[in-house]
C-alpha cells in the first residue's frame, strides 16, 4: 500500500514539477581599484550669479601612485535633454576643472545639475563618480532698483534685507551688457505666462518688467533673469510705430500691459499650466505712465493723456474712461498727470496734476467701492498749503499709515497733509549733510508684510544711496533697517516675491 | 504511521512547489488599421467631420482633407497596401460620389501612392481629394468609409473603424465653438470671422483653441472690426450685419474688454 502511494506520490511531483529556469549568471563586475569619495551624497545647493564657488575634493582610495592619476570634473545639465533629443547622448557633459580639487564660480540657470568627477590611470582605466547640484539663483526675491548709468544705459541692482545679498548691475552679470537707453520704468508681476524656447511649452514664472526711453521693453523671469517677452513676442500682432510700452502691473487676477495706447490684458497663469502670455489689443482708450492700485473696488487707476481723463481699469481689464455724471467728475482738460497712488489710511486714490497754464500742482482724491465705482472727492491746488512739496519734482502718496503726499524740496523731505492742509519738514535719520535727496518711494506690500517701507534715496558724486526705513505714521521710523549702495541714478524701486501669490501692493504701481 | 505523515509533508512541499513558466511571446497574428477620428463624448460614436469649400477660397476647385490611421499588430519590414470603401450614411443624407465629390478610392493615384503603409511605420496619413462640384449647391454630401480588408489589414477597433465626411459649399458650426467666447452660431458671423481674421475657423482651428489670451485678442479684434464695418454699412445705408434669420452679429465677450 506504502509503495503504491508512493509511486503515485512520484508521479505528482513529476506531473508537478517546475518548468523553471535559472537565468541568472555568474558576477562579472569587478570591484574597481580607483575607489572615489569626498562628494556629497545629498548633493550640493548653490545661489548662483552670487560669486558662490562650488568646492569639492575628490579623495580616491587606489593602489595607484597619485601620479599616474588625472582628474577632470564635469558638469550635466540635466534641462539640456530637451534640446539634445538623443537617447544615446541625452545630456551634455561640460567641463568645469580639472585636479582633485574643483573651485568652480557657479553662474548658470536655476535647475538640477550633476556634478561629476572622471579619475583615469594612466592605463586609461577610469572612474566616474557624480552628485547633484540643484542651482536656485538670487534674482527671484528682493528689491530691483532701476538704475540709470553713467553712460545713459539701464540696469538693474538688488537687494534682498531677508539674505542681506547685494548685487549690482545684475543685467550686465547675466546679459553682458546693460539694457541700451535711458530707464522708463520697472515694474513686477506675478504668475506671467509665457513660452519657454527650450522645452517649447506654455510656462508661467514671476517677472520683472524692465522699460526704456527708446521703448524697449524686456520682460524677464525672476528665477534666472531670461529674457522672456520682448517688443518682437509681447503681442499677438505688433506695437504702433508710435506706442511706448510703460510697464506690466498686477491687478487681481489680471496682469496688465501699460503703453500710451492702453491697456492690455490678461489673466494670470497658473505654474503647472502656462500661457502663452502674449497680450492682445487694447479697447481705444490712451493711458499714461502713472499707475496705482485700490484695494476697495479692485481696480487700477490711471491717466488718459489725450483727452485729460480718469481712467479706471477693473479686475477683468476693462479700462473705461470717467464721466461728470457717473463719477462726479470736473472738467480736466488743462491738467496733466504727474503721479498716482492709493493711500489705504483712508481710501484714496490720489492724483498729482499739473495746471498747464500756471504750472501749479493740484491734489485730486477719489474713493472707489466694490459695488458703486468711484466718485472724485476733491480737486484742490495745493500751494498754499504745501509750499515746498508742491515745488517738488518727485510724488509719492504714503500708502497706510497716513494722509500724506511725499516731497523733496531744498534737499528735504516733505510731507503734506492732503486731508488736513498741513505740510511739515520729515527728518530721516542717517543721511549726511552732502548728500542729495533725489527719490522717495513708499512701498506697501501688504498688511502683514516685513516689507513695507518709506525708501528714501540720495545721491553723491555718482554713487547712490537707498535707506529703507519702518514708515510709522507717516514719518521714516528712527534709523533705516538696511540700506543700499551703487553706483548711478535711481529710477525705480519695486520688490519682487518667489510666491506665485502676492497681494497686490497698494500706494504706486510705479515711481 | 510516520510513513503517512512523510506522505503529507511530501504533499504539501509539492502543493507549494513554484511551477514558474515562460511567458509566451506576443504572437497576435492579425494586422487592422484605426482610424484617428472623435469620438462623441456622451455616445462614443464617431463625429462627423466638416469640410467646407468656403474655407478654400472661391477659387479653389479641389481641394485635400487629410486623414491619419495607426496600425495595429506587428509592424512590418515591407511596404503594406490597403484599400478604403465608401459605406452609406444613412437615411436622409447624401452620398458623397466617386469622382463628382471625391477622387475615387480605386484610383491609381490612390492605390499606388497613397494607400500604403510604408515600411516600418505604425502611423500613416493619406489625403481624400474633394471636389467642388455643382450639385453641393443642392446641399451637403456625406463620405462615410471604411477599411476595406485585404491581406495586409482588417478593419480596426469597432469605435475606429469609420470616417465620416461631410463635404460642403456653405459654412457649419465647427467642432470646438465655444459660445461663451464666440456667442451663438451663425454662418454670417462665422463667414465675418474668417474674412477679418484670415484663418479658417473650421475643426482643427476651432479645436486647437486652448490660449485665453488669444481668445481674448481674437473676440476683442472682431468686436472692434464689426464697429468699422457695421459703420461703413450704415454709411452706405446697408442694415448692420446680420444673419439670414434677423439674428445680429455681435461678439459679446470681446466686448466686454
Amino acid at each position: 500500500m506504502i509503495r503504491k502511494k508512493c509511486n503515485i506520490l512520484l508521479f505528482t511531483i513529476l506531473m508537478l514539477s517546475s518548468c523553471y529556469s535559472d537565468d541568472s549568471t555568474i558576477a562579472t563586475e569587478l570591484i574597481p581599484d580607483i575607489a572615489i569619495s569626498g562628494l556629497s551624497e545629498e548633493g550640493y545647493s548653490i545661489i548662483s550669479y552670487a560669486d558662490n564657488y562650488l568646492d569639492i575634493t575628490a579623495d580616491v582610495n587606489t593602489n595607484y601612485p597619485e601620479s599616474e592619476l588625472s582628474y577632470r570634473w564635469y558638469l550635466i545639465d540635466k534641462m539640456a535633454e530637451y534640446a539634445v533629443g538623443d537617447e544615446e547622448h541625452p545630456y551634455q557633459w561640460e567641463a568645469i576643472g580639472e585636479g582633485r580639487t574643483l573651485h568652480y564660480n557657479v553662474r548658470l540657470a536655476p535647475g538640477e545639475y550633476e556634478v561629476v568627477v572622471e579619475v583615469k590611470a594612466a592605463n586609461d582605466y577610469t572612474v566616474y563618480r557624480k552628485a547633484k547640484l540643484n542651482v536656485t539663483t538670487p534674482f527671484s526675491e528682493g528689491f530691483y532698483i532701476l538704475k540709470e548709468t553713467a553712460g545713459g544705459n539701464t540696469e538693474l541692482d538688488l537687494c534682498n534685507p531677508a539674505t542681506g545679498l547685494h548685487m549690482e548691475d545684475c543685467l550686465t552679470a547675466v546679459h553682458g551688457q546693460p539694457l541700451a537707453g535711458i530707464p522708463e520704468a520697472l515694474s513686477t508681476t506675478i504668475s506671467q505666462g509665457y513660452i519657454d524656447d527650450v522645452t517649447n511649452t506654455m510656462a508661467s514664472s514671476n517677472i520683472v518688467t524692465v522699460t526704456t526711453k527708446d521703448r524697449e521693453i524686456c520682460v524677464m523671469r525672476t528665477s534666472d533673469l531670461k529674457v522672456i517677452m520682448n517688443n518682437d513676442n509681447i503681442l499677438f500682432t505688433k506695437f504702433e510705430d508710435d506706442e511706448i510700452p510703460y510697464s506690466i502691473v498686477q491687478c487681481m487676477w489680471c496682469n496688465i500691459l501699460i503703453t500710451n495706447k492702453g491697456v492690455r490684458s490678461q489673466y494670470q497663469s497658473s505654474l503647472d499650466k502656462g500661457e502663452s502670455g502674449r497680450f492682445g489689443i487694447t479697447n481705444g482708450i490712451h493711458t499714461g505712465r502713472q499707475v496705482a492700485y485700490e484695494r476697495n473696488s479692485s481696480c487700477i487707476f490711471l491717466w488718459d493723456p489725450d483727452t485729460k481723463n480718469v481712467v479706471c481699469c477693473d479686475y477683468n481689464g476693462t479700462a473705461r474712461h470717467g464721466s461728470k455724471e457717473e463719477n462726479n467728475l470736473s472738467t480736466m482738460s488743462s491738467y496733466d498727470c504727474l503721479q498716482i497712488g492709493h493711500c489705504n489710511a483712508n481710501g484714496n486714490v490720489v492724483y498729482v496734476l499739473q495746471q498747464q497754464r500756471t504750472g501749479m500742482v493740484w491734489v485730486m482724491t477719489i474713493t472707489a467701492n466694490f459695488s458703486s465705482g468711484w466718485q472724485m472727492q476733491q480737486l484742490k491746488p495745493i500751494k498754499a498749503y504745501a509750499p515746498h512739496v508742491s515745488q517738488s519734482p518727485v510724488f509719492s502718496v504714503c500708502a497706510a499709515e497716513a494722509t500724506l503726499l511725499y516731497g523733496i524740496d531744498d534737499n528735504k523731505l516733505w510731507g503734506y497733509d492732503f486731508v488736513n492742509n498741513v505740510e511739515k519738514e520729515l527728518k530721516p535719520e542717517g543721511m549726511a549733510e552732502d548728500e542729495t535727496i533725489t527719490y522717495v518711494s513708499d512701498q506697501y506690500v501688504g498688511g502683514n508684510s516685513t516689507n513695507n517701507y518709506l525708501i528714501i534715496g540720495t545721491e553723491k558724486e555718482g554713487h547712490y544711496t537707498l535707506r529703507f526705513y519702518k514708515n510709522f505714521g507717516g514719518q521714516p521710523d528712527g534709523k533705516p533697517v538696511f540700506s543700499m549702495t551703487g553706483i548711478g541714478h535711481v529710477r525705480g524701486v519695486r520688490y519682487t516675491t518667489n510666491d506665485s501669490f502676492q497681494s497686490v501692493e497698494q500706494g504706486a504701481l510705479m515711481d | 504511521m510516520k510513513n503517512r505523515k512523510a506522505i503529507c509533508v511530501l504533499l504539501a512541499s509539492i502543493v507549494f512547489v513554484g511551477c514558474e513558466k515562460s511567458l509566451p511571446v506576443y504572437d497576435y497574428p492579425h494586422n487592422s488599421l484605426n482610424f484617428v477620428v472623435t469620438l462623441d463624448e456622451e455616445t462614443n460614436e464617431v463625429v462627423e467631420k466638416n469640410y467646407s469649400f468656403v474655407y478654400a477660397g472661391d477659387a479653389v476647385e479641389t481641394d485635400t482633407i487629410w486623414v491619419t490611421v495607426t496600425t495595429q499588430g506587428f509592424l512590418s519590414d515591407k511596404n503594406r497596401p490597403f484599400l478604403l470603401q465608401q459605406i452609406t450614411a444613412g437615411e436622409g443624407k447624401r452620398d458623397a460620389l466617386a469622382d463628382i465629390h471625391y477622387e475615387s478610392f480605386d484610383s491609381e493615384q490612390m492605390l499606388v501612392h497613397h494607400l500604403v503603409i510604408p515600411a516600418g511605420a505604425s502611423k500613416h496619413k493619406f489625403p481624400i481629394v474633394v471636389y467642388r462640384d455643382a450639385s453641393l449647391s443642392e446641399g451637403d454630401v456625406c463620405l462615410y468609409f471604411q477599411i476595406k480588408p485585404n491581406e495586409h489589414f482588417e478593419q480596426g477597433l469597432t469605435n475606429y473603424r469609420t470616417v465620416k465626411l461631410v463635404i460642403s459649399n456653405t459654412l457649419k458650426r465647427p467642432e470646438g465653438w465655444e459660445e461663451y467666447y464666440f456667442g451663438t452660431y451663425g454662418p454670417v458671423k462665422h463667414k465675418f470671422m474668417i474674412d477679418e481674421t484670415g484663418l479658417r475657423w473650421d475643426d482643427e482651428f476651432c479645436t486647437s483653441l486652448s490660449d485665453f489670451g488669444y481668445i481674448q485678442y481674437l473676440t476683442m479684434m472682431l468686436h472692434q472690426r464689426l464697429q468699422v464695418v457695421n459703420a461703413e454699412r450704415k454709411k452706405q445705408g446697408l442694415d448692420i450685419l446680420k444673419e439670414e434669420d434677423g439674428r445680429t452679429v455681435k461678439f459679446d465677450f470681446g466686448a466686454s474688454f
